[in-house]
């Protein structure tokens, strides 16, 4: 520990979470800046701090960005931002004192305009960057245009700063939504990007097609960039991609992607299996079409999530044997089959590393069979969604001995109270003097998996009261119960029983009254209630809402009385509630209360 | 009721100190009662990345704060006591850069808290408003030896 040796060497050398400990007592950040330069041990330690203290993502939302406003809001905090969004915000002037404090942490800068609405951006916050020398990822949401028109129009002192700054980008992410389509031009701000190593490519149109001249400036960029787009989402109007187009994408050269998000149809499945038989590099995987899973997923060693919807039947899980890195897996819309019996769909090996598994609206037979597989494979799941499945109570007990679960979701499933909180088996055996007697084996209930978290039952028209008083789980933090038959005189249980409880969707519960709100307001950790599509809910119902200290969040979609009226008196006696979400509009506290 | 134990340091030197004073170690008192049951009188436990030197400071630091209150634990977090910064401690840490160095390494190592925080905020005294050259040469006199410090 000691530095040996040298008898007049006395200085131990500290240990990083020793020094990172002392430089908590800095206040100033001049102070902290030297220590980086003391020697690479004590950079390593102020670093070590960023993680701890200012690993923070500071976001500037709908708001004017003022040289005055922002000094005043931030004079005493000691905390700094590596990682700034600016999301719809109004660049009026930048204040160079201010943002330089910050600007050798600073390394993720966001622009994001995807909701414009008219005076935005307002000022040329190309400027921004200036003061962000050790920039590394740079995102463009919806303004990749606007940039490129403020870049143009700097000074030329200005932008030779600046275009000094952008060569430190590594990553570059970029969407494209309907406007920048309309109008495509890849700027010439991207030459000044010499060291770009990752490109992130969205083009998301939602209302109209994507244009000609968009697509020929497209695949100019991809022609031009190929090898350094390591993320592709094309989403043109949720259509499958035309073949002009596939045959564009598929034949870039040099494109090694990491994550792909692509809709095709059945003309497309060709060139598309061949494509993905060259991505070895593959991490990240969403189909929306068919393709050949079995030709394709033994090249991807990298896999680490795939979810595929409308595609091709799938011969159970077995496809995905040797897919040894796969961490997630969803299924929506996919037939599964078993010609050979149904031996063949159980040949799914041991993956242990598998920590998601979706499998939505899939038309896979639940057998208790099958289920008891499942879940002696991929034991280590944290997260399952059986949104629609097609399960029974039989199976149920099996699921429950997943003891890693932390979410669940078994919405839109035929399960019912002898399935979700167990029942007792019982089995007549002989003995040897030939009386019989009655050997009891309580099946597994909900309450089996004590680490879960999330738990979503929405739509279980099956189950009853039983259900809701037995469930126990300590740790469950969000319930939601949209559309049982859940009421008041199960809340006391569900108090005692998941004391833990935050958020509670109690939406079309339709025969919820001011009764059952009265006790659904004594959970006392609440702070998100969604009360969406309930007739029974007035005026009386909110002003029990009104007593909770806690809450946050509360959703009153579509319910019988003109909520705008009561904002208000509502936002003023309750301190704590940010938001009250109604089915189109948003009500935020800013709005209403003088902060 | 006197429950004498003994600590070594890593020079070998034995130090008898009263059990009481030293469970505000938290390595020693997990050493006491987990390891002896809680029959811990005359037993001797070596702490080899203590030296002496230190050790005795720790100690002398450790009697002087026998009778501060305990930090209150509330559900699991423990509060971030504001630990006053006495008088004493301050004469007390008028020490040369290596013994507080070495001290705030000892105070890691053997887990007590106050006397943690109150080296950490010396030594951050010490080095805030200076410049990163500054702070090379306090730390080492030797510019050779630091090459392999860095």
């Amino acid at each position: 520990m000691f530095v040996e040796s040298d008898e007049r060497q006395q200085t131990p050398i500290l240990p990083l979470e020793i020094l990172a400990q002392i430089f908590e007592y800095l206040d100033d950040m001049n102070d902290l800046k030297n220590m980086t330069l003391v020697c690479k041990h004590w950079l390593r330690a102020t670093q070590v701090l960023n993680k701890v203290l200012k690993s923070y993502k500071l976001t500037f939302r709908f708001i004017t960005i003022d040289s005055t406003k922002q000094a005043s809001l931030f004079t005493n905090s000691n905390r700094m931002f590596s990682n700034i969004y600016f999301e719809n915000v109004k660049f009026s002037s930048i204040d160079p004192q201010f943002w330089g404090r910050w600007s050798d942490y600073i390394t993720d800068v966001t622009f994001d305009y995807k909701y414009r609405t008219s005076g935005l951006p307002g000022g040329n916050f190309v400027k921004f960057l200036k003061y962000t020398p050790r920039i590394k990822t740079l995102s463009l949401i919806c303004s990749m245009g606007l940039f490129d028109t403020y870049f143009e129009e700097l000074t030329t002192q200005d932008k030779e700063i600046i275009s000094a700054n952008l060569k430190n980008v590594h990553e570059l992410q970029l969407y494209l939504g309907d406007e920048c389509l309309a109008n495509l031009k890849f700027g010439t701000f991207l030459e000044q990007m010499t060291n770009l190593k990752n490109i992130d490519f969205d083009v998301h149109s939602k209302r109209t097609p994507i244009s000609y001249q968009a697509r020929h400036e497209l695949f100019n960029f991809l022609r031009k960039y190929g090898s350094k787009i390591k993320g592709l989402h094309i989403d043109d109007c949720s259509r499958p991609l035309n073949q002009l187009m596939i045959g564009e994408i598929f034949t870039v050269e040099g494109m090694k992607l990491k994550a792909l998000d692509i809709i095709i149809n059945a003309a497309a499945t060709k060139a598309f299996n061949d494509f993905l038989s060259i991505q070895s590099d593959l991490e990240y995987l969403t189909v929306s079409g068919p393709f050949s899973v079995t030709s394709t997923l033994p090249q991807m060693k990298k896999l680490k999530e795939i979810s595929m919807s409308n595609g091709p039947a799938l011969d159970g899980f077995k496809a995905f044997n040797n897919v040894e890195k796969l961490e997630s897996l969803g299924i929506a819309g996919l037939e599964f089959y078993n010609e050979d019996g149904l031996d063949e769909t159980f040949k799914m090996n041991e993956n242990l590393k598998l920590k998601e598994l979706y499998l939505i609206d899939a038309t896979i037979d639940f057998g208790w069979r099958f289920v008891k597989r499942i879940c002696e494979c991929y034991k280590n799941i944290r997260l399952l969604n059986l949104d629609g499945a097609l399960i029974d109570d039989v199976s149920l007990p099996y699921l429950f001995k997943l003891k890693k679960l932390q979410e669940l979701k078994l919405s839109r499933t035929q399960i019912s109270d002898r399935g979700f909180s167990g029942y007792v088996g019982r089995r007549k055996v002989k003995t040897p003097n030939g009386s019989a007697i009655v050997i009891e084996r309580p099946s597994a209930s909900i309450s089996s998996l004590t680490e879960l978290e999330v738990l979503n039952i929405d739509f279980c028209k099956r189950l009853g009261s039983h259900s809701f008083y037995r469930m126990k789980l300590p740790k469950l933090k969000h319930f939601s119960a949209a559309g049982t038959h859940i009421n008041g005189i199960h809340m006391q249980s569900l108090q005692s029983n998941c004391p833990k409880i935050e958020s509670l969707n109690l939406s079309h519960c339709k025969h919820l009254r001011e009764n059952d709100i009265l006790a659904v307001m004594t959970i006392k950790g609440l702070d998100t209630l969604e009360l969406e599509s309930c007739p029974y809910i007035d005026e009386l119902c909110m002003e029990h809402i009104m007593s909770s200290p806690r809450l946050q969040t509360l959703n009153i979609s579509k319910c019988t009385f003109d909520v705008k009226l009561v904002a208000q008196e509502m936002f003023s006696r309750m301190e704590s509630l940010r938001r009250i979400i109604l089915s189109k509009t948003r009500l935020y506290r800013c709005d209403y209360v003088e902060s | 009721m006197s429950n004498m134990i003994y600590l070594q340091s890593s020079d070998g030197d034995i130090f008898e100190t009263d059990a009481q004073i030293a469970k505000c170690s938290g390595t020693i008192r997990f050493m006491l009662e987990d390891c002896y049951m809680g029959e811990y009188e005359g037993v001797l436990i070596p702490l080899p990345n203590v030296n002496s030197a230190i050790l005795r400071k720790v100690l002398k630091w450790a009697d002087h704060h026998k009778d501060d209150p305990v930090p209150i634990e509330d559900d699991g977090h423990s509060v971030k006591q504001v630990s006053v910064f006495s008088s004493w401690d301050a004469e007390f840490l008028e020490v040369d850069q290596g013994t507080l160095f070495g001290l705030v390494q000892a105070a890691n190592y053997l887990d007590i808290q106050g006397l943690l925080d109150v080296t950490c905020k010396t030594v951050a005294n010490k080095i805030s408003g200076k410049t990163a050259d500054d702070i090379r040469n306090t730390l080492t006199t030797n510019q050779n030896k630091f090459q392999d410090f860095i």
